[in-house]
């Protein structure tokens, strides 16, 4: 009997023991796509001064009660973190001449020792980011366009009209290059026939 | 009874936190409210915060107000842990004890009376804390002048080593503090926004 209690206290040891091994991931990533992250997590602003655009980061970060862990200004980086538990990273690069772009990220732990998890809901990064910010900087926060990926909610717009706006887009688009296509063979077929 | 109120704050906290890890709540939906701005208790706005984080001198030069800033940390006893010149930061940090003995025997009370009651409440109680000061420097628009923002917070780690509250210091004793410790060391005068 006692034999018995006693290789059920080893098992339930070994168990524990094996919990306390298991592999703890760093972060867990967003299963949303790298082309809709970046939509949400990128705005545009009308404005070639980078500098300024930096210190306003920094200002809207101290509004929002975050404490700055990391400056860059050369690279235009800046990570802020609030009360231990989000960790925002946001940097500011010139696009043209007269336009920035402003990507922020941020991680949130549900408890303090817990593992963090990347944000990825559209409304956190216009709430709690793009809409202080553009405040900061009086300039409204645009749609990014252009090579950067499809356009992220613009200024006042809703999620869900943000999001029927890009499908309507990436239609017209699919549209657009079919018709090219059958033009394209239209025309190989025309040079065919005599 | 101060003591009380703190005791009872912190077991609805670990009420939340625990029904928060327990699922109910979505991650994003905790960024949202962590990421909120923070807000004084009566419900004051934002721009009162800044108004008593900030003030204004009569200069140009950031550098020196960085230099007379990281005097005053050292001071107060804040080690430097990050600083930028050319975009106008200094944060330092310093650890302290949080340990009231109100606090500790009241948790352990609470304990014993739940004990009597049959059900088991590890008393848990603040053991230290890490104070973050966060100072930036902005040169106003079109002025001679730059406005200096700092902003206060703390982190504090119970007894079981285990960090359970943080919160934005939003008291405006300490700041005005501060503010005389640092005008001083910058031979300025302070104006208030």
């Amino acid at each position: 009997m006692i034999s018995k209690i006693r290789f059920l206290t080893t098992c339930m040891v070994a168990v524990l023991l094996g919990a306390c091994v298991q592999e703890r991931p760093e972060i867990i990533l967003s299963k949303k796509s790298a082309v809709e992250l970046r939509a949400m997590q990128s705005r545009a602003f009308e404005t070639g001064d980078q500098d300024k655009a930096f210190r306003g980061i920094i200002a809207t970060f101290q509004d929002l009660g975050y404490s700055i862990l990391k400056v860059e200004p050369d690279a235009g980086t800046v990570t802020a973190d609030k009360l231990a538990q989000l960790k925002m990273t946001a940097s500011a690069y010139k696009r043209h001449e007269n336009r920035l772009i402003v990507r922020a990220n941020a991680v949130v732990k549900l408890a303090p020792d817990a593992i963090g998890q990347q944000v990825d809901d559209p409304n956190f990064y216009l709430q709690r980011f793009f809409e202080p910010l553009s405040k900061a900087l009086f300039l409204q926060a645009l749609q990014v366009e252009d090579a950067d990926g499809p356009a992220a909610a613009k200024a006042g717009e809703s999620v869900k009209a943000a999001e029927d706006r890009l499908k309507f887009e990436e239609e017209t688009d699919r549209k657009k290059a079919e018709e090219e296509k059958k033009k394209l063979e239209q025309g190989t077929q025309n040079d065919g026939t005599p | 009874m101060a003591n009380f109120s703190v005791i009872f704050r912190s077991v609805v906290a670990s009420a939340i936190l625990g029904l928060l890890v327990s699922g109910c709540v979505s991650h994003n939906e905790i960024a949202m409210q962590i990421g909120a701005p923070p807000k004084a208790e009566e419900g004051k706005p934002t721009l009162n915060l800044r108004s008593i984080q900030t003030r204004r001198y009569k200069t140009l030069d950031e550098q020196r107000l960085l230099a007379a800033a990281t005097q005053t940390y050292q001071d107060l006893g804040y080690g430097i842990t990050e600083s930028s010149i050319q975009a106008g930061v200094l944060v330092g940090s310093k650890e302290r004890d949080a340990e009231e003995s109100g606090q500790v025997a009241g948790s352990i009370m609470i304990s014993l009376v739940f004990a009597a009651m049959g059900s088991v409440v590890i008393p848990t109680w603040d053991q230290s804390q890490k104070i973050v000061v966060t100072l930036t420097t902005s040169p106003v628009v079109n002025t001679t002048q730059t406005d200096v923002r700092v902003s206060f917070d703390r982190r504090l780690t119970n007894n079981h080593g285990d960090l359970w509250r943080s919160e934005v210091i939003l008291d405006e004793k300490i700041y005005q503090e501060f503010f005389d410790k640092f005008s001083k060391s910058a031979f300025l005068e302070a104006h208030k926004l």
